[in-house]
């Protein structure tokens, strides 16, 4: 059996899940079945910590009454949860058909080259981790990808590199 | 009442069942995967397509109400295109690893494959490998992810019936794959269960697993005498391949359907109680003479028992022992010799117990014996075995019980020395046997017919799946060949004779027959 890795007990630990007691159970209170709540308290540790701990699972799991088994068929069934740390800036880079037409490939292939990174990696410094995502439903501005919450459309190498040298 | 058709035949069934209920109930045949009747429903395998008039397309069975007029096809062509495309895709990303399989030959997969299947394969694609194969998940399972098809039976299985919660479905799409969540272990007092309601080769039971091919085993219907509960089961035993493991007969032990006793299931300490049918067996006589068989070992018993004085012998009867044994140790000893002191409980011998199937008292058969015997207050064996400590007692005949585990080591060494004749009848070596004067070899429930009586006062049958060892005989046969020494002439040939007389004799038994009892047995009238 192997473990999933832990967090780190200094600054991502119990204690951060704690000081989240109080707004869980506000979110708790939304809704009229608690389980309905498993997502947005998944949401709410991911935000704070930087990913879905296990600690994070079984945290999701008392406030929910949801079996944490089940809070991990959740948290590994979407792909938005991560179960590692990812960077501080995280990129989706879209794969899905239309940008597959609209030649991704190679920019994927110069976005990997500029960060030095494959697929699910973090660059050394933690500044920026890929993903490659299927479609992410903004077809008309094929090829594109997401940073952080942000689209970024029509790429070009040249866009590609004020984007990411415009981040801090 | 809803009036249906189901391929042509009417039936009239009630309103609101599934239109798998309803096929179940006419004994119909539909494929199915992740349908259990002890499950809720998840509707997830879509094998089970069936074509109803006025719908349109196919729909599945398990998740289908029956309504009033309802025409349904299991084998129209409709129907049995759906079944097969559904399968198809079912066996995308399965491995057909059937010759390593331990589940080959009672797996869905490749009986619905030859009976619904039968295509070419039209799937190009490279497979997707799940990543655990044969991986321990607890004490008695064995995880292969890839042979799952995800019917979420083992899912439910933990969430409704034992509430541990110990699988999930992890992932998404072709990639999704079962497993018990990290770090943690299947472990709980059902766990055997998930190997049965697994349709595929998924989850097997790491105690029978490549121990022997599902086709040589032959199956006979009896009920679990672990507990009071009585669990309905299967013995199944070796059938036809008898130099394949020597000494071990009977294979595994599987629940049998019982809705008013243990429903579909079985505990773990049940199922793999049966070692003890082929294993520490008492399988030799022991009498004063060198070498003894049965005829002159009966008679120097039935001597010793024709000699002993009312008052200084003590009977502890067994409580393991079938109800028609019983009844022959209350005709015989009782009825006949007239004995004063008789028992069959042990104290202190309660074991574990929850509020599902498992009980306290780990006798199938305590109620019967109450019933039956009719001790009253003097059903404890403590008084006697208080009085052979004393020095009052000249002889003891036990059945099956160890008094070294009940009172321990100590109290049988007293007993040894202040005891001059004990008799021992019972089935398994221990130290009771061993310290007694003249031993007789009984048989397992697993070797002989007979019925019990669980805590309910259910009467259900046991039925003999295997033959007894060499030298060992039934408990009733023993008791019938005492009695027809001591001049008690009873003309039975099977413990069915036996079972009517009791019938006749004893209220609690009233109107009960063998034909009566059939397969799921009948409560006691009062």
């Amino acid at each position: 059996m192997t473990a999933l890795p832990t967090a780190d007990s200094r600054f991502r630990g119990n204690d951060t899940l704690s000081a989240l007691d109080h707004e869980a159970q506000k979110i708790v209170a939304k809704y009229d079945e608690k389980r309905a709540a498993v997502l947005p308290l998944l949401h709410l540790a991911q935000d704070t910590i930087g990913y879905v701990t296990p600690e994070a699972m079984e945290w999701t799991a008392k406030w929910s009454e949801v079996p944490v088994v089940h809070v991990r068929e959740v948290v590994t069934f979407y792909s938005m949860y991560h179960q590692k740390p990812v960077g501080k800036h995280h990129i989706r880079f879209c794969t899905g058909t239309s940008c597959v037409l609209r030649g991704c490939e190679s920019q994927l292939n110069y976005l990997k080259k500029k960060l030095k990174i494959e697929n699910g990696d973090v660059t050394p410094d933690g500044k920026f981790s890929l993903e490659e995502a299927e479609c992410l439903c903004n077809c008309e501005g094929a090829p594109m990808m997401q940073v952080d919450k942000d689209y970024h459309v029509d790429l070009t190498e040249k866009k590609t590199d004020e984007i990411l040298d415009g981040l801090k | 009442m809803a009036n249906i058709v189901i391929d042509g035949k009417s039936f009239t069934v009630k309103d609101g069942i599934t239109i798998i209920e309803a096929i179940d109930q006419v004994k119909s045949e539909l494929p199915r995967y992740c349908y259990h009747p002890g499950l809720s429903i998840a509707g997830n395998c879509r094998i089970c397509q069936v074509e109803v008039d006025k719908m349109p397309g196919t729909v599945i069975a398990c998740n289908t109400r029956v309504a009033e007029g309802m025409v349904i096809h299991t084998q129209s062509e409709k129907a049995k295109d759906s079944q097969k495309v559904v399968l198809e895709f079912l066996l995308a990303n399965h491995p057909l690893d059937c010759p390593v399989c331990d589940q080959a030959g009672e797996c869905k997969l490749q009986d619905y494959y030859m009976e619904y299947g039968v295509y070419d394969s039209h799937f190009d694609e490279t497979k997707v490998k799940k990543t655990k194969k044969g991986v321990s998940v607890g004490p008695t399972i064995m995880l292969d992810q890839e042979r799952c098809i995800l019917c979420s039976r083992c899912v439910r299985f933990g969430d409704e019936i034992t509430k541990t919660h110990d699988f999930g479905i992890f992932g998404r799409g072709d990639r999704a794959k079962i497993d018990i969540y990290p770090g943690k272990e299947l472990d709980n007092k059902y766990s055997g269960n998930v190997a049965d309601i697994c349709p595929v080769g998924a989850l097997t039971d790491k105690d029978f697993r490549f121990k022997m091919r599902v086709w040589y085993l032959g199956k006979q219907e009896s009920v679990c005498p672990g507990c009071s509960r009585g669990c309905n089961i299967s013995v199944e035993f070796e059938k036809s391949r008898p130099y394949h493991l020597k000494n071990d007969r009977v294979m595994r032990l599987k629940p049998r359907e019982n809705k008013d006793v243990n429903q579909w299931w079985m505990c773990d300490e049940g199922r793999y109680a049966y070692k003890s049918i082929d294993q520490n067996r008492i399988k030799a006589i022991k009498a004063s003479r060198m070498n003894p068989q049965w005829k002159d070992t009966l008679e120097e018993v039935a001597g010793i028992l024709k000699k002993a004085s009312l008052s200084a012998w003590g009977l502890i009867a067994s409580p393991q022992n079938t109800n028609e044994e019983l009844y022959l140790t209350k005709r015989l000893f009782l009825d006949t010799l007239k004995w004063k002191q008789a028992a069959f409980k042990a104290p202190g011998q309660d074991g574990f117990e929850d509020n599902f199937l498992i009980k306290k008292d780990k006798n199938p058969n305590t109620l019967g014996a109450e019933k039956i015997l009719n001790l009253g207050a003097n059903e404890d064996m403590t008084a006697i075995v208080e009085k052979a400590k004393r020095g009052e007692l000249e002889g003891l005949f036990i059945f099956n019980h160890d008094l070294a585990k009940i009172f321990g080591a100590e109290t049988l060494k007293v007993i040894r020395q202040k005891v001059k004749t004990i008799i021992y009848q019972g089935t398994n070596l221990n130290p009771t046997a061993e310290i007694a004067d003249i031993v007789l070899p009984a048989v397992t429930y697993a070797e002989k017919d007979g019925t019990f009586t669980n805590f309910e006062g259910r009467v259900q049958r046991i039925r003999k799946a295997v033959e007894p060892f060499a030298g060992t005989l039934p408990d009733w046969d023993i008791l019938l060949n005492l009695a027809g020494l001591l001049g008690l002439t009873l003309k039975y040939l099977r413990p069915e004779h036996i079972f009517d007389d009791l019938a006749k004799e004893n209220s609690a038994f009233k109107e009960m027959n063998y034909k009566k009892l059939g397969n799921t047995g009948l409560i006691w009238s009062q």
